[in-house]
C-alpha cells in the first residue's frame, strides 16, 4: 500500500494528500528514511531552518500502530540549532494515531499569520486559532486541547517553542519530548502551537502471520531476564553503570565519574519518588515512570519519565546530587519545552566559564547552585536578558565568547553533546563527530560494545584503542537507519532478532525484502542524509570533537590520564570515510552515490553558509 | 487447577479460551490500576483477537487523564445488566457471561445508552462488547488485568479517576 503524505500549507491553508510511489518506498522504506527524502526534496538548499520555506515533517514508518512491540514516531526538518538534517523521536501515543488517522506522514509547510493549531480527526483537517493558548506551558496546552476530546494525541510546543530557543522540543503526552535539535523551534517560526490527531482506522496488515508473530515477540520482551531491570529502573539505571565506568559527563565533561552518583541513582528514585510505570503504545519494557515528590521545597511537582540523560545532564555535569531539585529542573524542562540535554550541557557550560572567570560570561552561576540554574531555565525558555543570547544555543554563543572557551564548550555542529564521555571509550568519540544530526549518542553508540570488549568481526574491542572502531561506528549507524525507519524504539532492539524485523516488515507491508536490500538501506538512507548535510555546507571539517577530549586527561577513574589522541582520531576518520566510500573531505564519491542509486541527490559541495 | 489460575499461569498459549471452558463459571476481569502503564497493548490484542486492527474497535479501552493516570474498562458482566434492555432480544447470558446475539442485533445502540459505563461500542451497525476471552488478561505486561473468581457485586458506576489518582499520587484533582 503507498504511503499516504497529508500536506498543510498554513500559507494558503491548502490541505491537499499525495501516495508515495512504490519504488521510492522500498528505497527509503518509512520514518527516518522517507522523511529524509521528503525534506531534500521539499526545500532548496540553504534554506532557513526559521523560515517559512523549511518543512517540518512527522513521519511513521510501516511498524508504527501495529501490534509490534515498539512504537515511535518521528518528526524531521532542518534543525535551527546544527543547520544540519535533524531527525528527533518521540514516544508515547502520537505516531499511532497519525496511521489510525489514515496517514504515515504529515509536512507542515509555510507560516501561519496567527499562532495557530491543526486540528486532525481522519478526514477532517481544520487550522484553528491557538491564540488562548499563546505562552502556556506544554503541559496545559495539552490539558487545554484534551478538554473538549480527552481521545486527542496531541503535539504541543511550550514557551520556549514561541520564542524559537533553537533547542526548544515538541512535547505529547504531557512529559515525552522530541528534545533534541530544536524542532520546536521550527513550529514556533511556523506560528504552530499544537497539532491533535484523532484516528478511529487502523493499519491494514498484509500477511496475517504478523499476529501471531508480533505476540510471540510481545511475550518473549516481556519475560525476558536482561529486561527486567529496564522495567523496573528505566534507563536511570545505568547512571551508576556509567559513573563506575568513567562515562557520566561530571562537572561539564571534565570527569567521567561523580562521586556523589549514589545520590542521584535510580534505585534512590524508586524509593523516593516513582508510583507507577509508564510506557509507550503497546510496549511490554514501561521503561518509564510517573511520580510525584510528596515534601520538601518543590513539594507538588510531578514528572513522568526517568531519563539518563536528564539524570546526567542536569545532575552530575551540573554536580548537583539532590534528586528533587533534578526532578524539578526536568519538569520545568519539559513544561516550558527546552531540551534538558542542551539545556544541562550549556548551564555546565556557564559553570566552567564562572570558575575559570571567562570574559563576557553572561550570567555566573557555580557548580551545584540548582536555585540559579533553575532562573537561568526560566530566563532561556522566555529570552528574558541575559537568556536572549543563550537561546541561541551554545555554538552561537561561542562568539560572543574569549577563543579559549571553545575548548570545553562540548558541542558538535551545534548539537550539545548528551550524557556518555569520549576519552573513556574513545569510538564514541568517532560517533559523535560523524553522527547526522551533530553530537549525538543515538546514532551510533559503540560504549557498551567497548567497555564489555565485545567481539566484532572477529576481533576483541578494546576501549581505549582506535582499532575497528570505524567498522563499528559504520554498521551501528547504518542498523540504527532501518530501525528508524520502521520505526522502532532503540533501546530493545537487541531484543529482538535481526530476521524479525525484516520478516515481520514484509509480512506488514508486502514487500519481498531479503536480508542484503533490507539493511542496505540503512546505508543509502544514511548516504541520502549526508549529501543532504553536504548540501547545507558540512564535510570534514565538521566532522570533529571539541579540544577537551583531545587536550584535558581525565582526571579521574579506570581512563585516569586518558584523551582522545589526535592521531588516533584522524585515523578513525580516516578509515571511516574509506569505509563509507567518501572522499577525504566527508564527501560520498561518484560511485559510491552510483551504486546506492542515489545519482539524482548528487550535490556539488557548497561552502557558502 | 482452576480456569484463571490456567490463563495466569500458561502465558504461551496463543488460543483464546473454548465457550464452553469460559463458561463453567462466573468470572471478572479485575483491574490494578497501579500497575497499568497505560500502554493499551489489551486494546490492540483485543482487537486483533476480534478481526480488526484499529484499537477504537476494542472492547476494553484506557481512558488516559493527567498526569499520567490510566484507567481501562470494560463490560464487567452484570448480574442484573441495564444493557438488557434490548428490543430484538439480542442481549443473552449463559452462565454469567453477558452477550450479544449478532444476528439479532440491529444496531440501536440502546444497549451501549444503558450501560453506565459504556462498555459497548456500535461498530459497523453491531453493538460490541467484551465476551470475556481472556486475551486481554493474558497478554498484560504487568498483570494490571487479572482473573478474579470472587462473587462480589460488580460495581455500576465508572471508575472514578480522582480516587484513582489519589491512591496512586497521594493527592486527586489535578
Amino acid at each position: 500500500m503507498p504511503y499516504t503524505v497529508l500536506t498543510i500549507d498554513l500559507n494558503d491553508r491548502k490541505i491537499s494528500k499525495k501516495g508515495i510511489k512504490k519504488n521510492i518506498q522500498r528505497k527509503f522504506l518509512g520514518g527516518k528514511g522517507i522523511a529524509a527524502y521528503l525534506l531534500f526534496n521539499l526545500t532548496p538548499a540553504l534554506t532557513d531552518p526559521l523560515g517559512e520555506e523549511n518543512v517540518l515533517i512527522l513521519a511513521t514508518g510501516p511498524l508504527t500502530g501495529t501490534f509490534f512491540p515498539q512504537n515511535r514516531s518521528c518528526i524531521v526538518s532542518k534543525s535551527p540549532l546544527t543547520h544540519t538534517f535533524c531527525d528527533s523521536y518521540i514516544g508515547g501515543h502520537i505516531g499511532p494515531e497519525i496511521r489510525f488517522a489514515g496517514y504515515d506522514f504529515i509536512v507542515v509547510k509555510g507560516r501561519s499569520d496567527d499562532l495557530s493549531h491543526i486540528q486532525i480527526q481522519d478526514d477532517e483537517v481544520e487550522i484553528k486559532s491557538a491564540q488562548n493558548l499563546k505562552g502556556k506551558g506544554s503541559i496545559e496546552t495539552e490539558k487545554n486541547i484534551k478538554k473538549n476530546n480527552k481521545d486527542f494525541k496531541v503535539l504541543c510546543i511550550g514557551p520556549a517553542g514561541e520564542k524559537l530557543v533553537r533547542f526548544a522540543s515538541i512535547s505529547t503526552d504531557y512529559f515525552r519530548h522530541a528534545g533534541r535539535g530544536g524542532l520546536g523551534a521550527v513550529m514556533g517560526a511556523k506560528n504552530l502551537k499544537a497539532i491533535s490527531i484523532l484516528g478511529t482506522g487502523g493499519v491494514k496488515i498484509i500477511d496475517e502471520q504478523f499476529f501471531k508473530e508480533t505476540e510471540r515477540l510481545h511475550k518473549s520482551i516481556r519475560d525476558n531476564p536482561a529486561n527486567q531491570a529496564r522495567r523496573t529502573l528505566g534507563t536511570v539505571r545505568s547512571v551508576v553503570t556509567s559513573s563506575k565506568n568513567n562515562t557520566l559527563p561530571t562537572r561539564n565533561f571534565r570527569y567521567g565519574t561523580f562521586e556523589k552518583v549514589e545520590n542521584i541513582s535510580a534505585e534512590k528514585m524508586n524509593k523516593h519518588f516513582w508510583k507507577k510505570r509508564k510506557a509507550c503504545f503497546v510496549c511490554p519494557t514501561n521503561c518509564s515512570a510517573l511520580g510525584i515528590l510528596s515534601s520538601g521545597k518543590r513539594k507538588g511537582t510531578i514528572l513522568e519519565g526517568g531519563d539518563y540523560e536528564n539524570v546526567g545532564m542536569l545532575g552530575s555535569n551540573l554536580e548537583i546530587d539532590n534528586i528533587d531539585e533534578i526532578i524539578y529542573m526536568n519538569y520545568l524542562c519539559d513544561n516550558l519545552g527546552l531540551d534538558t540535554i542542551s539545556t544541562g550541557n550549556i548551564i555546565g557550560f556557564l559553570m566552567e566559564c564562572t570558575e575559570r572567570n571567562i570574559q563576557n560570561t553572561p550570567v555566573k552561576i557555580k557548580f551545584g547552585d540548582s536555585d540559579k540554574a533553575i532562573d537561568i531555565i526560566q530566563h532561556i525558555s522566555n529570552r528574558e536578558d541575559f537568556g536572549d543570547a543563550l537561546a541561541e544555543g551554545l555554538k552561537n554563543l561561542l562568539q560572543k565568547f574569549p577563543k579559549e572557551a571553545e575548548d570545553f564548550a562540548i558541542q558538535v555542529k551545534g548539537l550539545e553533546l548528551p550524557a556518555w564521555e569520549v576519552r573513556s571509550a574513545i569510538g564514541m568519540g568517532l560517533a559523535y563527530a560523524t553522527s547526522d544530526r551533530g553530537g549525538c549518542h543515538r546514532r551510533s553508540f559503540p560504549i557498551s560494545s567497548e567497555i564489555s570488549g565485545k567481539e566484532f568481526d572477529g576481533h576483541r574491542l578494546e576501549r581505549f584503542s582506535s582499532e575497528y572502531k570505524a567498522a563499528l561506528v559504520k554498521q551501528q549507524q547504518d542498523i540504527s537507519s532501518v530501525h528508524y525507519s520502521l520505526i522502532v524504539c532503540g533501546f530493545c532492539t537487541g531484543l529482538i532478532e535481526k530476521n524479525d524485523f525484516l520478516n515481520l516488515t514484509n509480512m506488514a507491508t508486502g514487500f519481498d525484502f531479503e536480508d542484503k536490500e533490507f539493511w542496505g538501506v540503512g546505508e543509502r538512507i544514511w548516504n541520502l542524509i549526508r549529501l543532504y548535510n553536504v548540501r547545507e555546507g558540512f564535510g570534514r571539517a565538521e566532522d570533529t570533537l571539541p579540544n577537551r577530549f583531545f587536550k584535558d586527561p581525565l582526571p579521574s577513574g579506570v581512563g585516569e590520564g586518558n584523551v582522545l589522541k589526535k592521531e588516533d582520531f584522524v585515523y578513525m576518520l580516516d578509515q571511516y570515510y574509506d569505509l563509507r566510500g567518501w572522499d577525504n573531505n566527508g564527501v560520498p564519491t561518484k560511485n559510491k552515490v552510483k551504486n546506492l542509486e542515489l545519482e539524482e541527490f548528487m550535490v556539488k559541495i557548497k561552502r557558502n553558509r | 487447577m482452576t480456569t484463571s489460575e490456567k490463563f495466569i499461569n500458561s502465558k504461551s498459549n496463543l488460543q483464546c479460551m473454548s465457550n464452553a471452558e469460559r463458561d463453567t463459571q462466573r468470572k471478572y476481569i479485575k483491574i490494578d490500576y497501579v500497575k497499568c502503564t497505560g500502554c493499551r497493548t489489551c486494546e490492540m490484542i483485543c482487537a486483533i483477537t476480534h478481526g480488526s486492527t484499529a484499537p477504537s474497535h476494542s472492547r476494553i479501552k484506557v481512558d488516559s487523564f493527567f498526569p499520567g493516570i490510566d484507567i481501562p474498562s470494560l463490560c464487567k458482566h452484570c448480574i442484573d445488566p441495564p444493557c438488557f434492555k434490548c428490543s430484538f432480544g439480542a442481549m443473552t447470558m449463559e452462565n454469567g457471561v453477558v452477550r450479544i446475539d449478532k444476528e439479532k442485533c440491529v444496531g440501536c445502540g440502546v444497549c451501549a445508552q444503558n450501560c453506565p459505563i459504556d462498555a459497548i461500542k456500535i461498530i459497523k451497525s453491531k453493538a460490541i462488547k467484551c465476551d470475556l476471552c481472556g486475551k486481554c488478561v493474558e497478554m498484560c505486561p504487568t498483570n494490571a488485568l487479572f482473573f478474579s473468581e470472587t462473587s462480589e457485586e460488580a460495581k455500576l458506576t465508572r471508575t472514578d479517576k480522582d480516587e484513582v489518582m489519589k491512591e496512586i499520587l497521594g493527592v486527586g484533582g489535578l
